[in-house]
């Protein structure tokens, strides 16, 4: 058995192949949600609401890829798997809102936290990768997002530019899961587990440090490993001015309050674990924390 | 560059001179509230509001939303296509005047005109001889299949 199907039996998980359905967002920026149902129907595309992501839908059937389409190229649409339309939701941006975007390409959640603005309000959105920088524009640019300003820099150094903001969403670089990739397992090991913990911490701290009093951060990654999520929520709510509050999602189960011999602190339940062979979606991991 | 492209489809003040914003050879129309965050902040930004458009050699390759603006004024030129030359438009080939289904403001011999799929704007085009030729062609100079391209070398 594999190393990782053996962590995942001990905290209550399993490694089931998963067919993801294909899922877009509609992008109300541009089009309302009904027309371009309709649209999409008089080409022969079967979409079907998903009842927990508020503008999202799965392609029930389609002749072609949504993803090369007049609709995709017009920025009515973009694919975006199930789970990852989750964390801007738990965020819940408003119009007005000073948003931080912490790993923001390829801008696919970026272009969703403009949607929930109405393009009203302020979004910096950092992305330290140069190579990721050119999609990450590309998507903006498509997707119509016209309250943003973005930076190809280090989110943690952030804090010498003394901004401060009221929501700030942290979908931090991480391990992934094996749903999108037949070949994860052969590929990952656990010892990249320590570079990415301390990543994720410095992330967080940062993000901490950036945010008002009873701002809400955002914590999320498309990973199953603890370490890279319940260990780092329970680690901020021990060291950083933090509580860790419901996220209001439906989908998925609470995170684990312990794993592999550690007992974690109590509100850690309130995040929400994703296991792809229960949600049917990729695995995933949101936690929302209130800065004190 | 960026006016006389814009003059190429119309004189009309499509863009406010005062909230565009260059960087580097891009143009961004910036609100007020990002245009001083980005005059302020210690580091250049990648992109900032509304991308209309950049320099690439001696021309101009609109952004998205440009093209929208150009195509929601009333005085631009258009030529209306159906879906599938629509599509053969948006994978970078030129637009046969026999696929022409309709024109607004009777483009002629020379003429830079929006090629438009019913309300979407898929690019835009140069007539190069008369439409009422019907072996001529559109000669595409820009489609939002772009994307698709740019991705692809990315």
């Amino acid at each position: 058995m594999n190393a990782f199907e053996q962590r995942y039996r001990q905290i209550g998980g399993k490694i089931v192949p998963v067919v993801l359905k294909p899922a877009i967002r509609v992008n109300t920026l541009k089009i309302d949600e009904q027309q371009l149902a309709e649209r999409l129907a008089a080409k022969g595309v079967v979409l079907k609401k998903i009842p927990f992501a508020k503008h999202g839908y799965a392609v029930e059937s389609s002749k072609f890829s949504l993803g090369a389409s007049v609709e995709y190229l017009k920025g009515y649409l973009t694919p975006q798997e199930t789970a990852a339309q989750l964390p801007v939701q738990v965020l819940d941006p408003q119009p007005g809102d000073r948003v931080l975007d912490m790993a923001a390409a390829p801008g696919v959640k970026t272009s969703q936290i403009s949607q929930w603005m109405q393009n009203k309000g302020t979004i910096v959105a950092v992305e330290k990768n140069n190579r990721r920088v050119v999609g990450m524009k590309n998507n903006l640019e498509r997707l119509d997002a016209q309250n943003c300003i973005a930076f190809n820099t280090d989110a943690t150094k952030l804090k010498e530019w003394k901004l401060t903001f009221n929501k700030i969403l942290l979908d931090a670089p991480c391990m992934g899961n094996y749903v999108k990739d037949k070949d994860w397992l052969g590929k990952h090991t656990l010892n990249e587990l320590d570079r990415n913990t301390m990543t994720q911490k410095a992330l967080l701290a940062a993000a901490v440090s950036l945010c008002e009093k009873n701002g809400t951060i955002v914590y999320s990654t498309c990973s199953l490993e603890p370490e890279e999520n319940e260990f780092i929520i329970d680690w901020a709510l021990r060291t950083l001015p933090v509580r860790c509050v419901s996220t209001g999602l439906t989908i998925g189960k609470e995170g684990l309050t312990q794993a592999f011999g550690k007992r974690l602190t109590a509100d850690v339940k309130n995040t929400r674990r994703l296991w792809p062979h229960e949600t049917q979606t990729e695995g995933f991991f949101v936690a929302k924390l209130v800065r004190q | 560059m960026m006016w006389d492209f814009i003059e190429r489809f119309t004189n009309e003040n499509l863009v406010d001179e005062e909230s565009v914003f260059q960087l580097g050879e891009e143009w961004y129309s910036v609100p007020k509230s990002l245009f001083k965050l980005g005059k302020d902040l210690p580091r250049h930004p990648v992109f900032v509001g509304t991308f209309l458009g950049r320099k690439k050699n001696n021309y101009i390759v609109p952004g998205v939303a440009l093209l929208d603006l150009l195509a929601a004024s009333k005085k631009t030129k258009k030529v209306f296509v159906a879906d599938k030359a629509g599509w053969l438009f948006v994978c970078g080939k030129n637009v046969l005047h026999s696929s022409v289904q309709n024109v607004e403001n009777a483009p002629q011999k020379g003429d830079w005109v929006l090629v438009m799929q019913s309300e979407d704007c898929l690019g835009f085009g140069e007539v190069e001889t008369e439409l009422s030729d019907a072996k001529g062609a559109i000669k595409n100079l820009f489609d939002i299949g772009d994307f698709l391209r740019r991705e692809r070398k990315n």
